[in-house]
């Protein structure tokens, strides 16, 4: 690859990646800093990188690990210091979609993770089992666990709406 | 609901969309600077072997522990790169290795990650405090804090240098595991609550403190407050060569050692 051909890859899959990560992470600074980070990370490991075959799914890979990382630093304090959740960064105008990222955010790293590859990345079961390194089967269940779980969360959040609006 | 949640995830994806905010070449510089400084991290090591025995001798001769020992085979002339008119450091930090040097004691520390890098140089202590409150955003840490929440560090020594420059020194109470071991902090040295609070009672204000970035450390007598030794450095790279394995470098990997 050469330097020309991985800038222009860089401009055209960077937006489509902070995306997905901002669907993992809820949280546009996170995902634009982990994306950027694994895309240097790719550069100075172009031979592994490319040797994979599968460009955008290596950096997707790597920027995930990275936000779970970063994640878990951030949450394991915030666990000591106070019990809330964490606030919305950019409660954007579609108030659906920030109740999306609020459920998101509730969800088990891993239930979340499955979800964001298989129904956003497009990635099988198996696929997801072989990136994230668990048997199918466990695979299977934290999707209909995350998939109940936020159906639950927004279905609380709509009827908190409706109560808002009430009053 | 899996197909709302496709069609959720995709409008919530597109509308999370983002534009690079630095240039190919500068991804590019910057994974440069990443595989120097990895490489200066090996042959550090490789060399630390060697320097250890002469580093630990120099730490002997300049006496970092303030203790007055003699030191009969050291001329005058042999205590380098600190002039005989300034006061001896009371501490060195030494961020590439994570340690941070006081007296006869090697403490565990974690430092600045890749883009919140600890200041470096000669600095003093300044102000002592038991307990500080910091915001998050003063601490650097992301993932959902956004300044909303304030932690209390206790054991802060702060440090200012000559140019103005500053950090502190505290408790990392929030990730045991990052000292000696990874780089977390937003820029401050974090090291364990016990070693932190040993450190504490020990320095007094006007106490010089050397931040550094690399430098060697005689491995055979490090050992925290804790009476437990750091544990070594991340290996910087994984080579799995000809498993045909789906090999992707752990988080860490690439700012281990980085200082």
């Amino acid at each position: 690859m050469t330097e020309e051909e991985f800038d222009a890859f860089y401009a055209a899959a960077f937006p489509r990646l902070t995306g997905q990560l901002y669907a993992f992470t809820g949280d546009h600074g996170e995902a634009q800093d982990v994306v950027q980070e694994a895309f240097v990370r790719a550069w100075d490991r172009r031979r592994e990188f490319l040797a994979e075959g599968a460009p955008e799914a290596w950096i997707r890979t790597v920027a995930m690990r990275l936000a779970v990382s970063r994640w878990r630093r951030a949450r394991r304090w915030l666990e000591l210091v106070r019990r809330t959740p964490p606030p919305e960064h950019t409660p954007g105008p579609d108030p659906e979609r920030a109740l999306l990222v609020a459920a998101l955010r509730k969800l088990p790293e891993a239930q979340r993770m499955a979800l964001v590859l298989h129904h956003l990345c497009d990635l099988s079961v198996e696929q997801v089992a072989s990136e994230t390194g668990a048997p199918v089967g466990t695979v299977k269940a934290r999707l209909s666990r995350g998939r109940a779980a936020l159906a639950r969360e927004l279905a609380t959040g709509e009827g908190e709406r409706e109560d808002d609006r009430v009053r | 609901m899996s197909d709302d949640l496709t069609t959720g995830l995709r409008e919530l994806a597109e509308s999370g969309q983002m534009p690079p905010r630095v240039s190919g070449a500068e991804v590019r510089r910057r994974a440069g600077v990443l595989r120097r400084r990895r490489r200066a991290a090996t042959a550090a090591a490789g060399v630390s072997v060697v320097t250890a025995l002469g580093v630990s001798l120099l730490f002997s001769l300049t006496g970092t522990d303030r203790q007055e020992r003699p030191s009969p085979a050291a001329p005058p002339t042999s205590t380098p790169s600190t002039p005989s008119t300034r006061a001896e450091p009371s501490a060195t930090v030494y961020l590439a290795k994570r340690v941070l040097l006081v007296g006869d004691r090697a403490l565990p520390v974690s430092a600045g990650a890749f883009d919140t890098r600890t200041p470096t140089g000669r600095m003093r202590v300044t102000a002592r405090q038991d307990i500080t409150t910091l915001s998050a955003e003063d601490l650097r840490i992301k993932g959902g804090a956004g300044g909303e929440a304030d932690v209390k560090i206790p054991w802060v020594v702060e440090l200012r240098a000559d140019d103005g420059t500053g950090t502190f020194i505290g408790a990392l109470t929030y990730d045991f595991k990052a000292p000696g071991n990874y780089d977390t902090t937003g820029g401050w040295i974090g090291l364990g609550l016990s070693d932190a609070k040993w450190l504490y009672t020990r320095l007094r204000v006007g106490d010089v403190v050397l931040v550094e970035d690399g430098g060697g450390t005689p491995e055979p007598t490090l050992t925290s407050a804790t009476g437990r030794p750091p544990e070594p450095p991340e290996p910087t790279a994984r080579v799995t060569e000809g498993t045909g394995a789906r090999v992707v470098p752990s988080p860490e990997s690439g700012t281990g050692g980085s200082g």
